[in-house]
């Protein structure tokens, strides 16, 4: 392909010396239509290079290469005069068919093959009449007699003066009613690539007509300048018409670096909304949706029915999950199946990891809730335990003391002896009340119940030996299984600081501020506490866990102890 | 010294039985007994009683909560329960009333101590 551009830009060089050559040539059209074969060429290579399968790049070259050879008659050699002659509209069928075929490079319904068809025949037949019946060298000295010449038909001149454009007309009219309905069955995608190239030629159509218009017309004064000036301007949107099949090409076909950043975006885990404005934004189509597969047709995430447009396909995404996902997009983006292929791959991919991400946030949910549940159902069985020793054990034996003691009364009013044994019923009966009180003290404190945080804290830190800073503000209630996990954090706290760390003062400090309970208990005892090594500080971990807070510990050796406990709060 | 009139609150009749026993003498008159805080209420303005000796944990409220209106009605109360006073730190006094007797404590002697320390 490389040589076959260079041999059309030596070819090139020499068509505009010949054209150069030719006496009162206007060297701004012959610099313009040189500048404007070379762009064709150069513009048709770089478009064959970055698609190679696509024959866009290859029409373009035809345009450049058959532009080249029509200005061959006006040479003054015979045969390069004959191929001149013969070859005198050869840049207008590539056109029109690079215009027909445009993005794709094919020719995709029947009315386009005929017009390019027709393009075609009439360039030939065009070439071929003006070869066998128009003697060129009797109007222009310089130029040589026709090789394939029969005889100077001055009919035929005049029949092909009028057909020619006739043709000529009817295709450009054709071209424009199939690229005007291709732009309005579209969206952005093929909107963006068609702008340029469809802007290009119907201002370059214009111009042309207006300048043959005016030349027509003995009417219009000054028509010769107003001829050039409308040839000129259709000579410049034609030398940049290159320009835009160019831009379109580059444009539709993602390059590797586009490609690779946007599979690099996908390997994230994505929702499905971010995918499909990636994927929207990357490939250029805001027609794109992610769907998936349902009856009768793909459906949103919602399940709300995605439509599909008669310009659309779908196209199915790799590795989902459970749903089968598809991609519903521009038919145009088909036209690079290796990129759609990679993206859909990569976009099913990032769905998976999606939706097994969500699972892992799902479960994780579930454990953080159900842990929650666990330290609570545990919280409330303690209570439970200690209301039902209030309610059952301790208050029998409260009841059979006293009757106990009532007995007693009476019996040593007689002075009977079985006043003594029942003393030592009585004694018995406090001493178990006393141990069973224990036994609820430690199982739920009925002060926290009863009067809330501060207050059973308060009253916890008052049983010490020990002097404590308090600094217990002033709290609402919260829920049961807070305020046990802050009570149990002091108490555990107290406990260490009173039987390991031979602390001379402690501190106990409880604040609340917005959405969290701080809760710090510190001792200036020898230090060197551990999670690990302490059974109640891991179990308190857990529970301060189990709520979503914060447990840390600072205990270094000699220095002494401090435990701090963050909380999620919601008052009541 | 005159008797005084005394209004049992507990909703176990066991220990309202035991309690009439052990209080009704010399020092204090049982004029009655209620089970529940709302039925204290009632009967602390029928039977106007000196002193009310009220369970800290009833069936429909609590006897720091009830004990506010018993006060307003003309009645000193003296708590009392199962537990004991440390269980309940400073909520006794906040109430009002004159103190808390544990129940294994209880006895005509002890609530006439209570009610006469001032």
């Amino acid at each position: 392909m490389g040589a076959l551009a260079l041999g059309g830009a030596a070819f090139g060089v020499q068509t505009t010396f010949i054209a150069a050559g030719v006496p009162n040539s206007d060297a701004f059209r012959v610099t313009l239509h040189a500048v404007a074969g070379m762009l064709f060429l150069v513009s048709g290579l770089l478009a064959h290079y970055r698609r190679p399968t696509n024959r866009v790049g290859l029409l373009m070259m035809g345009v450049a290469i058959g532009f080249f050879a029509e200005d061959l008659q006006l040479s003054g050699v015979a045969w390069a005069h004959t191929l001149g002659q013969l070859t005198v509209a050869a840049s207008s069928p590539f056109l029109v068919q690079l215009a027909l075929a445009f993005p794709t490079g094919r020719l995709e319904t029947r009315p386009q093959r005929i017009l390019a068809g027709v393009a075609y025949a009439g360039a030939a037949a065009t070439g071929l009449i003006i070869a066998l019946f128009v003697d060129q060298h009797a109007r222009f000295a310089e130029n040589a007699v026709g090789l394939l010449l029969i005889s100077d038909n001055v009919a035929v001149e005049s029949v092909m003066k009028v057909a020619s454009p006739l043709t000529a007309f009817f295709v450009s009219v054709g071209l424009m009613v199939v690229l005007i309905r291709r732009w309005l069955r579209s969206r952005q995608l093929m909107r963006s690539l068609l702008a340029p190239v469809l802007t290009l030629l119907i201002a370059g159509g214009l111009f042309s007509s207006i300048g043959q218009f005016s030349q027509s017309f003995s009417f219009i004064e000054d028509r010769f300048s107003l001829y050039d000036t409308f040839i000129r301007s259709y000579d410049v949107f034609f030398a940049i018409l290159p320009l835009a099949f160019l831009s379109g090409m580059i444009y539709f076909y993602l390059g590797r670096g586009a490609v690779n950043r946007l599979l690099r975006q996908l390997r994230e885990p994505k929702e499905v909304g971010e995918i499909e404005e990636l994927l929207s934004h990357s490939l250029r189509d805001d027609s794109l949706r992610v769907a998936f597969t349902a009856d009768p047709g793909p459906v949103d995430e919602q399940g709300a029915p995605v439509p599909i447009a008669p310009f659309q396909t779908v196209t199915p995404l790799g590795g989902s999950g459970h749903r089968q996902a598809v991609l519903v997009h521009d038919s145009l983006l088909t036209e690079d199946p290796r990129v759609l292929e990679a993206v859909a791959a990569a976009a099913g991919l990032a769905l998976a990891n999606q939706s097994l991400a969500a699972q892992v946030a799902a479960q994780l949910a579930e454990v953080r809730a159900s842990r929650a549940r666990i330290v609570k159902a545990a919280d409330d069985e303690r209570r439970r335990i200690e209301q039902n020793l209030h309610d059952s054990a301790q208050s029998r034996l409260v009841t059979a003391l006293l009757n106990v003691n009532l007995v007693r009364r009476t019996l040593a009013r007689q002075d009977a002896r079985e006043a003594d044994l029942l003393a030592l019923v009585s004694e018995a009966l406090t001493a178990s009340l006393a141990e069973i009180r224990v036994l609820a003290q430690g199982l739920y404190p009925a002060l926290l119940t009863a009067g809330g945080l501060s207050i059973a804290v308060d009253e916890l830190v008052a049983q010490l030996p020990l002097p404590v800073d308090t600094d217990l503000g002033p709290l609402p209630r919260f829920a049961p299984e807070v305020e046990a996990a802050a009570y149990f954090v002091v108490a555990e706290g107290l406990t260490n600081a009173l039987k390991h760390a031979q602390a001379t003062r402690l501190r106990v400090g409880m604040r609340h501020a917005g959405a969290t309970l701080t809760v710090t208990v510190a001792d200036d005892g020898r230090g060197g506490a551990d999670h690990a090594t302490g059974s109640g500080l891991q179990g308190l971990l857990d529970r301060v866990a189990a709520l979503g807070g914060d447990l840390t510990l600072h205990s270094p050796a000699q220095g002494g102890t401090t435990i701090k406990a963050v909380l999620p709060v919601d008052t009541r | 010294m005159a008797t005084r009139r005394l209004l049992i609150v507990d909703d176990d009749p066991a220990f309202r039985t035991v309690a009439r026993a052990l209080l009704d003498g010399e020092a204090f008159q049982v004029a009655g007994d209620a089970a529940t805080g709302s039925a204290a209420l009632a009967e602390v303005v029928r039977l106007r009683p000196a002193v009310v000796l009220l369970d800290v944990q009833l069936p429909d409220t609590s006897g720091f909560e009830v004990c506010p209106a018993l006060i307003r009605a003309g009645a000193a109360v003296v708590l009392t329960s199962v537990r004991e006073a440390a269980d309940y730190g400073p909520l006794v006094e906040r109430c009002g009333a004159r103190g808390f007797i544990p129940k294994r404590a209880l006895s005509a002697e002890e609530l006439t101590r209570v009610l006469d320390t001032v």
